[in-house]
């Protein structure tokens, strides 16, 4: 283990550290009569600690909810970066975790049931990424967190390994009694046993109607569990199961709300059966539970608060959707571009070809925009005391996805008749690229969310304007000085006022204000859709992913924008590319965003979207595609 | 259209002839078809009085059940010589020449047009030939082909065609398009056998939604549920009697939620499908109307008392307990009307 400061043991140090990591659970279920005694024997590895000595900065208001308001927080264009040392470790770590991938022993394994290919994993340390080093855990902050998830993400379990960090063992890390953390999360960082999360049921769409239930028993020691879940990553080889099941259901005359628990549950106790989901390479499992008792101290977190727990992972587990994409995307384009260095042996050669190079142009600013974004909200979250990214880490999971997908799908057509076959290359990436659009969320019901959430946040603060906008007649005055105004707004000409140059290298200046326009254009587009639909707006979808697509594309903006300005001062190589990269995304986000906020408010189309409501409405009435074959006739 | 020699067609100077069509005894197409081929070869060179035969032959179409085949018109029209009704000159293109058997055809394509047959392509050869291009029934032949194609597709309920014969084919139509209004409808076939003490053997079309068990789930027991009809529907002429299971209507309050007032939006952290949010406190399913909830309908073979019966027995068994702790009214329109009153009276004085 590294060691930032080396500490000697010391009597106040143990108070001190034990302290800590009973501060870490939420509550303990079962009450020790000596906490401390067991804790001693533990000793000999608190020498070996490491202190983090880097304080995080105070919390700012949260970035892309703002930009609705069309308030941009310069101290955004500032890319996160890492201590000197911590850089250091982390490049020797991630690299050793790097060589032992590429073992061959490691490289041929295809099932996380392996237990050899685990405990290789446990022994540098490199399951338990955040948990407490008292329990073998590496603490590492959110940045470190993700170089290691694109370290996994090289190996073909990536995405198990992934789930398997970010979902479960997270959940434990953060939520779970210290009891339960000895009993079941040091075994899994030790590398012997492992873990999967059950949150899909069977029928799921969302949290409140999930149907699977548990109930307390009259003596109130045990839960009983019932219900299905499908789709559990890893479910097939996990020795442990945290299960969410609906604990209360409180009816309002409104409303019925539902409360969630999390409970501990292990595989192989009575009632709990699985059977493996064929066809999927994550060793997916459908697991239903009859009637399983469970003790009460295997609850994680807080009865009936699960669902915030549910929360808090599922947005940490989108970022980690950045990572692997990214190392994907990554690889991707590396083969690919030894597959053309292979070809062209000819004349006239390939790699000269203007298709191919803008392809390649086009490949690395997508995959550029992919990890800046995921860097940065990692950087939010790491500089940040306990800073507010559910948005932006749901705009991660978005782009770096549709990036990733878009370069599967240039490779394919690149690599042309050889991805016919199914052992391809290109193929499988392909095939692993799409796990991250389809497995638990799909990019449509994330972009829903981005939007509503930014909605959110600014309809509280707009309300009283909103209502005055859609009662023009009420405010006369109010109306006729919004039409002066607001006249730049409508002919598509903002007053670009936000100065975000000062804030960047002088060569993104062209840039800067391509951003400073899009900013100005959410803002106006915000007030737009909130106008046109008033509350309405919870059901405008089509609006709502446009509006969705405006917000993607200013925080990718921003975050491409921090890190070329970045890397561009303090000279890495190849920086004035990386200009050249963010100046381009840019632009092309430009035009998107422009195209977006217009279709707001052209006639055409406003048309067009009517038009294609109403032949969808046609074909749910009668059941199928309603037009006639194109050889048909009528007399 | 104005025509002054078409005032009174039945006009006693008319020449009459003699209707031959009444005396056949098997009235089909094939003796229909028959009855215009004697007619050809009776007078094959003068061929007269063929207007008043065309004119007896559309009267008697019904009879013989051929008033919607495209051929038999076909047929009759090639009564008519080829080219002697040819306007040869402007006069006589412009003052209708052979007025009568002008008038005669442009009669037969209107009968055309009332039963909803559309002429094809050969017939345009035909007018063709007879009447020439200035010809009214060509022109007539022209307005038809320009609107009948229009107007073929508009029904928003298609039907097949032909119409099948078979009452029960035609009764399942009936409630699949009655039903279509919810799509999660589903459309089950019961025997009335199936059910003990049922008298008759017949079958019974039901259609039911998830969302009707559901609200029927929700009626209150004190509140008896009423078997209803017979409603007609029409299917292309033919009357389908259907019957309906409904409950007291249900009172709504029209409040929503402020439409203006944007505060209150909220996103669901985990969803996979577009969630959908009313404003309305309460929205009311399709099936809720002013004057009752309808919690199912269908038809049956005899549309007696008896196998109404058997159908709620059934609705009752296929996923609707509820269905036996409810007291269910018969108000039938038809005869057995007195026996389902006494039936009312007995069921409400057990309750």
């Amino acid at each position: 283990m590294y060691s930032l400061r080396r500490v000697t043991f010391k009597n106040d140090l143990i108070k001190n550290t034990l302290l800590r990591l009973h501060s870490t659970s939420i509550e303990t279920a079962s009450k020790q009569t000596g906490p401390y005694d067991s804790e001693l024997k533990q000793y000999e590895r608190l020498t070996n600690l490491t202190k983090r000595t880097r304080q995080k900065k105070p919390q700012r208001p949260p970035f892309v909810k703002n930009l609705l308001l069309g308030k941009f927080d310069t101290e955004i264009l500032v890319f996160p970066q890492l201590e000197n040392e911590e850089c250091d470790y982390l490049t020797r770590d991630t690299g050793n975790l790097k060589t032992l991938l590429k073992q061959k022993h490691m490289v041929n394994v295809n099932s996380m049931g392996d237990k050899n290919f685990r405990q290789s994993l446990s022994d540098i340390q490199s399951i338990g990424l955040q948990a407490s080093q008292f329990l073998d855990g590496r603490e590492s902050t959110p940045m470190e967190v993700m170089k290691f998830l694109e370290t996994y993400a090289d190996h073909d379990l990536g995405n198990n390994l992934i789930y398997n960090e970010q979902l479960s063992v997270q959940t434990l890390v953060k939520y779970a009694s210290e009891a339960l953390q000895k009993k079941y999360l040091f075994p899994v960082i030790k590398g012997e046993k492992l873990l999967a999360f059950c949150l899909n049921d069977k029928e799921f769409s969302t949290l409140s109607s999930m149907k699977t239930k548990a109930e307390l028993t009259e003596d109130g020691k045990y839960w009983i569990l019932n219900g299905e879940k499908m789709y559990v990553v890893n479910g097939v080889s996990a020795d442990y199961l945290i299960v969410f099941a609906v604990t209360n259901i409180s009816n309002n005359e409104e409303s019925s709300d539902v409360s969630i628990t999390a409970f501990l549950v292990e595989k192989d106790v009575q009632g709990v059966s699985w059977r493996k989901i064929d066809g999927s390479r994550n060793e997916v499992a459908q697991i239903s539970f009859q009637n399983v008792q469970i003790p009460v101290e295997n609850i994680i977190g807080q009865v009936h608060k699960a669902d915030h727990i549910a929360k808090d992972i599922i947005s940490d587990f989108r970022l980690s959707c950045g990572a692997a994409c990214s190392t994907l995307s990554r690889n991707m384009i590396n083969n690919l571009l030894q597959t053309i260095l292979k070809e062209s042996v000819e004349d006239p050669v390939l790699y000269k070809s203007e298709s191919v190079r803008n392809k390649l142009g086009k490949m690395a600013m997508n995959l550029y925009a992919a990890e800046s974004i995921t860097y940065l909200t990692a950087g939010l979250q790491d500089w940040y005391d306990n800073q507010d990214v559910t948005i932006e880490s749901a705009i991660v999971k978005v782009l770096t996805s549709e990036v990733a997908y878009e370069i599967a799908k240039i490779c394919l057509e690149s690599v042309g008749i050889s991805a016919n076959f199914k052992d391809h290359w290109s193929r499988k990436y392909h095939d692993r690229v799409l796990d991250y659009l389809t497995l638990y969320e799909t990019n449509e019901s994330q972009k829903l969310f981005i939007a509503l959430m930014g909605l959110q946040y600014a309809g509280v603060k707009l309300s009283e304007k909103i209502k005055k906008l859609r009662n023009p007649l009420f405010h006369g005055t109010f109306a006729l000085s919004r039409i002066w105004t607001n006249r730049k707004n409508v002919f598509d000409n903002p007053d670009l006022n936000l100065n975000l140059s000062y804030f960047l290298h002088p060569s993104l200046q062209q840039a800067s204000l391509h951003l400073e326009y899009c900013a100005k254009r959410l803002e106006y587009g915000t007030e737009m859709i909130l106008t046109k639909h008033g509350l309405e707006v919870m059901n405008k979808h089509v609006d709502l992913y446009r509006l969705a697509d405006v917000m993607i594309d200013c925080y990718a903006m921003t975050a491409v924008l921090a890190r070329a300005s970045r890397s561009h001062c303090i000279g890495l190589r190849n920086s004035p590319f990386e200009l050249l990269l963010a100046s381009n995304f840019c632009y092309f986000a430009r035009m998107r965003v422009k195209n977006n906020i217009l279709r707001y408010y052209y006639v055409e189309d406003l048309n067009s979207d009517k038009n294609l409501y109403d032949i969808g409405k046609q074909m749910t009435k009668s059941r199928e595609y309603i037009i006639q074959e194109a050889l048909m006739r009528n007399f | 259209m104005f025509m002054p020699w078409n005032k009174n067609k039945d006009d006693e100077k008319a020449i009459s002839v003699k209707d031959h069509f009444e005396t056949v005894k098997n009235k089909n197409k094939k003796t229909y078809l028959e009855m215009i081929n004697i007619y050809i070869n009776r007078d094959h060179i003068y061929r007269r009085g063929h207007v008043e035969f065309i004119y007896s032959a559309l009267k008697h179409m019904e009879e013989f059940g051929v008033q919607k085949d495209l051929e038999v018109y076909k047929s009759l029209i090639d009564v008519l010589p080829k080219g002697k009704f040819v306007p040869q000159n402007l006069i006589q293109a412009e003052f209708m020449h052979y007025p009568k058997q002008q008038q005669c055809i442009v009669d037969l394509l209107e009968q055309m047009e009332d039963n909803g047959v559309m002429p094809d392509l050969d017939m345009e050869d035909q007018l063709l030939a007879i009447f020439g291009s200035r010809g009214f029934p060509l022109r007539k032949y022209w307005r038809m082909m320009y609107w009948m194609p229009k107007f073929k597709n508009m029904s928003p309920f298609p039907l097949p065609n032909p119409l099948p014969d078979d009452i029960f084919e035609l009764a399942k139509l009936a409630i699949e398009r009655i039903s279509n209004i919810d799509v999660s409808n589903e459309v089950t076939i019961y025997q009335s056998v199936d059910i003990k003490d049922s008298i008759e053997d017949t079958w019974i079309i039901s259609a039911q939604s998830e969302t009707q068990r559901r609200l029927l789930s929700e009626n209150k027991q004190e509140d008896p549920i009423f078997v209803e009809g017979a409603f007609k529907v029409w299917l292309k002429g033919n009357p389908i009697n259907y019957f309906i299971l409904r409950g007291q209507p249900r009172t709504y309050t029209d409040e929503y939620e402020d439409f203006d007032n944007v505060e209150n939006i909220k996103p669901l952290f985990i969803s996979n499908k577009p969630s959908v949010k009313s404003l309305y406190k309460a929205v009311p399913t399709v099936h809720e109307q002013q004057d009752g909830v309808i919690y199912a309908v269908c038809a049956t073979g005899t549309s007696s008392k008896d196998s109404l019966l058997s159908w709620i027995r059934h609705l009752e068994i296929d996923r609707n307990p509820m269905l036996g702790k409810l007291s269910v009214v018969f108000t039938l329109r038809s005869g057995v009307k007195e026996v389902a009153k006494v039936e009312e009276q007995e069921q409400i004085d057990e309750k």
